[in-house]
């Protein structure tokens, strides 16, 4: 276990929110992206795939019924959970409601990462002096940083 | 098992009173990007499993690929579903068989 960790569950209940300015820029800038594309894209944008599963894949029918009845509500949910990480972003204490809501943010924005990327479960470590290896040493990142999370909330 | 056969066998087959009471069933399936601890998290925070048994599910979607997560009625599986679907999981549901 590292010495220091940004996420660490507090003596009060609450949790240490400790990332670095840049950090915190970094999730400033992706997750409007992944606002405006929960707002804008197409409903079959295959970024928002893994967002959005097929929840019956043997009956196409009650398949579409799931889409129109829950679609929505699922939009809902994952901007709601945007809208309060957009607003604690900058604090260095949170809730673990609010931790909750960061960590699902944080898991969306690297599912529609990982995606775009084609990641598989065998892939290489990203070369970390390769220019071009930025989006995935960003999704690593995200990760490190969601693994930190889902540890402080699990103690 | 008895040895009479019991009344309702009698009865004209209600085949579709059956189907309709067939549970369903909740899959998780793995995936290359979700990672094993926050699904695992997942398991334990949605369903009120033990870490161990949260953990032994997420291990079972991994190694074989997918995982009988939770069951019941129509609608249960259907808001699990959804549920799990909020928290970026690979989840699908189907009628036992």
């Amino acid at each position: 276990m590292p010495l220091f960790r940004r996420i660490r569950r507090m003596r009060d209940g609450g949790f240490r929110f400790g990332l670095s300015d840049p950090e915190r820029a970094a999730l400033r800038e992706l997750l409007p992206q992944l606002r405006e594309l929960l707002t804008d894209a197409p409903a079959d944008d295959p970024r928002l795939r893994r967002l959005f599963p097929t929840a019956y894949p043997h009956d196409p029918e009650k398949d579409a019924e799931y889409v129109r009845y829950m679609r929505e509500e699922l939009v809902a949910s994952r901007l709601g959970a945007l809208t309060l990480v957009e607003g604690v972003i900058g604090s260095t204490e949170l809730t673990e409601s609010e931790l909750l809501a960061v960590m699902r943010a944080l898991n969306d924005v690297r599912l529609v990462l990982g995606t775009m990327l084609d990641v598989q479960e065998d892939d290489p470590v990203p070369d970390f002096d390769d220019p071009e290896s930025g989006p995935l040493l960003l999704y690593h990142g995200l990760g490190g940083l969601l693994e930190e999370i889902v540890g402080a909330l699990g103690t | 098992m008895p040895s009479t056969a019991p009344a309702e066998l009698d009865l004209p087959a209600g085949d579709t009173d059956v189907v309709a009471d067939r549970p369903w069933v909740v899959l998780v399936w793995n995936d290359p990007i979700n990672l094993m601890s926050y699904v695992a998290f997942v398991f334990q925070k949605l369903f009120g499993y033990s870490k161990e048994k949260a953990n032994q599910l997420m291990l079972d979607v991994h190694h074989k690929g997918r995982a009988v997560v939770s069951s019941g009625t129509r609608e249960k599986a259907e808001l699990d579903v959804f549920r799990l679907h909020e928290h970026g999981l690979w989840a699908t549901m189907q009628q036992d068989d």
